[in-house]
């Protein structure tokens, strides 16, 4: 049986003119999950969800086995968190906000934190507020790696880095689940980010799951197919996602191009999907089917 | 719970140091020139419960909630820290104050007149009170229920002394006989017993409010 370092079933949050519909995914350990989705499509909802910051509807949410309400303490203890705008007390010393957040982790190693701070080029005596937005992000980083998190929790984690420091950041978050009790769940928009890192995409949509599947997976079986208006007949049109009509050819998304490569008509142009193609004709522009 | 208190206070060392040193000074001077040292407790008092509220109402000013809850700690146990730390600061603040006001030159209070018990009894009741009220409007609202408990008091104030007009003789009533209901108790229970009662009273009110804190915190979406 394949064990999950999170697992998230019938989750739902109601806000007014949003709602987060019955999401179900599960994360295995030693793995990494790209949570993707245009913005409002209720990824921070999920993740505050899961680190109990808000409250949920319905629905189960456990980590390493655990519920995440009931084993509260226990459970953050494992997890390494980066909120996608890091907000501590703007006038408090980078030393400080360390000095106050390490006796709460039994698992806390001030070498490594040392060693991250020296790593990132992060100042200790400077404030907080002093500090730009991707320094900030690397502050908040070094303090989610510093306590040898099992799971790394990340919104928007490389929003605001420079591109050198990203690359890094994806690298040691790979190295990271070489240690097969680990994951890592992080939230982008990015979606080169997920295609050299991740192992599994969760794609959420105006708060409902669109997929949640291995990486490899969407790749073998979604594509994007180019042809002319015969494209629509009515036996093809259910195996498509979403169509966008150009006035010369239809470009359609499909989730299953298996079934769909027999029955294509002459001429159709078949493309693999990219996350970034999944996520643009989910998004708007597309005639959802 | 200790862990807790030291982060609070290591985040916010400059602001406690920094605002508590001031005003303790401030108060001191105030208190020292003061000819009823019993109407300037009353006054210190409020403002002693303001400065612990002031210290939480930071993290609302920071957005920095949502990292907080992210630590392992359950909120009850961040709740529970942050009642006794808002009690010692208090409790600091006041001692602080009462020892200054001794030390100032000129000063009209002696150490007899700041540590009656009846005046540290009455400083204890006004801070449990504003403490216990405010507490779980900052929880629930964070630096905007403050202001909002604040701006009632004024117009508390306001209608008080409209409705004193109006309804003069009623009042006078209620209070004589409110005084007189604490007369009894105080002359029942003499007055080692009155002030353990009022002790044990400003404990469960403080525990009341405790509960509805937590009651709040944890339904509270940040």
């Amino acid at each position: 049986m394949m064990e999950y370092a999170l697992e998230i079933k019938g989750l739902r949050k109601e806000y007014k003119g949003f709602t987060l519909k019955d999401v179900s995914f599960a994360l295995p350990r030693g793995t990494i999950m790209g949570l993707v989705g245009p913005n409002g499509a209720g990824k921070t909802t999920v993740i505050k969800l899961i680190l109990n910051l808000i409250r949920r509807q319905a629905g189960e949410i456990t980590v390493f086995g655990e519920d995440v309400i009931a084993r509260e303490k226990a459970i953050k203890s494992r997890i390494g968190f980066v909120h996608e705008t890091p907000s501590f007390v703007e006038d408090a010393k980078l030393r400080d906000i360390a000095a106050a957040v390490a006796p709460l982790y039994e698992r806390w190693d001030g070498g490594l934190f040392r060693s991250l701070i020296s790593e990132f080029g992060l100042p200790l005596g400077k404030k907080f507020k002093k500090l730009s937005h991707g320094m900030k992000m690397k502050f908040s980083l070094a303090l989610a790696l510093a306590h040898e998190a099992d799971l790394l929790v990340l919104d928007e984690p490389t929003s605001g880095l420079d591109p050198v420091f990203r690359r890094e950041l994806l690298e040691r978050l790979s190295g990271l689940i070489q240690d097969e009790g680990k994951a890592v769940l992080f939230s982008t928009h990015i979606t080169s980010d997920l295609e050299t890192t991740a192992d599994y995409i969760t794609f959420l949509h105006a708060g409902e799951i669109v997929f949640s599947l291995p990486k490899d997976e969407i790749h073998e079986t979604w594509a994007v197919v180019k042809a002319g208006p015969e494209l629509l007949n009515g036996k093809l049109r259910p195996l498509f996602r979403a169509i966008r009509e150009t006035p010369h050819y239809i470009e359609a998304l499909t989730s299953d191009i298996r079934t769909l490569k027999a029955a294509l008509p002459a001429g159709a142009v078949i493309e693999k999907a990219s996350i970034e193609d999944i996520m643009v004709f989910m998004d708007e522009g597309a005639a959802h089917v | 719970m200790y862990r807790l208190m030291l982060k609070d206070l290591r985040l916010h060392k400059r602001f406690v140091v920094g605002f508590g040193i001031a005003y303790v000074i401030y108060m001191a001077i105030f208190h020292s020139r003061a000819n009823n040292p019993g109407a300037v407790s009353i006054f210190g008092a409020f403002l002693y419960a303001i400065i612990p509220l002031l210290i939480f109402t930071r993290e609302d000013k920071f957005k920095a909630a949502a990292f907080n809850l992210s630590l392992p700690v359950t909120r009850k146990e961040f709740l529970q820290a942050r009642y006794v730390l808002g009690w010692l600061v208090m409790l600091v603040l006041y001692a602080g104050t009462s020892l200054l006001t001794i030390a100032v030159p000129g000063t009209k209070l002696g150490l007899s007149a700041i540590f009656q018990v009846k005046l540290v009894l009455l400083v204890i009741f006004f801070m449990a009170v504003v403490f216990g009220l405010l507490m779980p409007l900052v929880v629930a609202f964070g630096f905007a229920g403050m202001i909002v408990f604040l701006v009632f008091i004024q117009v508390l104030g306001i209608v008080s002394i409209l409705l004193a007009n109006l309804f003069q003789p009623a009042i006078r009533t209620a209070i004589q006989g409110m005084g007189a209901f604490l007369g009894s108790v105080q002359s029942g229970l003499g007055p080692v017993g009155s002030a353990i009662a009022l002790l044990v009273a400003l404990l469960l009110f403080s525990y009341g409010s405790f509960r509805l804190s937590l009651y709040l915190y944890q339904r509270k979406d940040v």
